[in-house]
């Protein structure tokens, strides 16, 4: 790089230098589906545990998805080598998902109880429908960044 | 002027330290990617950061891969910030001279 700048110069590279940095990026390929497994697998839990009333079980199926959910955010937000720092309202949006999310799965869970049938196989269906739901919410949010950012791509 | 930082004249701290205050951190061969230099001219940029107090090193592994990640210091950003008023200032200056030169 050359030593000399104008006082133009350096400011525009610092410029870009942070643009660069704070450029969104799209998430992992593997992060909608992990996150989707969480919920799977979380229905799968409570499921079980409401069918063979299991109340340990229960409390596990409540706790598991905080921190398995912010394991792979976190190991999701460095895997492009860069960890972005949370973008204003990104919080808002994070509380919004976990609601449209948790409402598909106790809203299903809920019906196949009232319904009666068996809550396995109603905790499979509800977790495994709010998975989906977040993998699809995650794949469209990519390729909105990607359309946005062509040249942000990994 | 008193915003300037003399430790942020050489552009590649400059580069570094800007794009490390664009994120909460990065990856060392991410910034190398970016600043388009070498490993060695990164390492010893880092450690002149570093030694200024402007950015943290933290070491670390992904499995048995070492790996390094920098991120910018409150220090460091408040320098930054500074420095690019400063320069703003000046290019402000030496436009308004240049138009009245005109």
């Amino acid at each position: 790089m050359d030593e000399s700048l104008t006082p133009a110069e350096a400011l525009a590279l610092a410029g870009r230098a942070q643009a660069a940095a704070e450029r969104p990026v799209p998430m992992p390929d593997w992060y909608g589906p992990g996150i989707g497994a969480v919920f799977l697998a979380q229905g799968l839990v409570i499921g079980a545990a409401l069918q063979f009333d299991l109340e340990w079980l229960l409390i596990i199926g409540y706790a598991m998805a905080g921190p398995l959910i912010g394991a792979l955010a976190g190991a999701a937000s460095r895997a492009g080598g860069v960890a972005k720092r949370p973008m204003p309202g990104v919080w808002r949006l994070a509380l919004a998902t976990v609601l449209v999310v948790a409402s598909i799965e106790f809203g299903l869970g809920a019906l196949g109880w009232w319904a009666g049938l068996p809550l396995l196989l109603v905790g499979l269906v509800a977790g495994g429908a709010a998975g989906g739901v977040f993998w699809l919410a995650a794949r469209r949010i990519n390729r909105q960044i990607l359309r946005a950012y062509p040249e942000g791509g990994r | 002027m008193t915003g300037l930082d003399p430790n942020l004249h050489h552009p590649t701290r400059l580069t570094v330290l800007a794009f490390l205050s664009g994120c909460q951190e990065a990856e060392f061969s991410a910034v190398r990617d970016y600043c388009q230099v070498s490993d060695s001219v990164l390492s010893k940029t880092a450690a002149v950061l570093d030694e200024l107090g402007y950015v943290k090193v933290k070491k670390g592994y992904v499995g048995k891969r070492p790996r390094t990640w920098l991120a910018a210091s409150r220090a460091g950003r408040a320098a930054l910030s500074g420095h690019l008023a400063a320069l703003q200032q000046l290019a402000s200056a030496a436009e308004a001279a240049a138009a009245e030169g005109v």
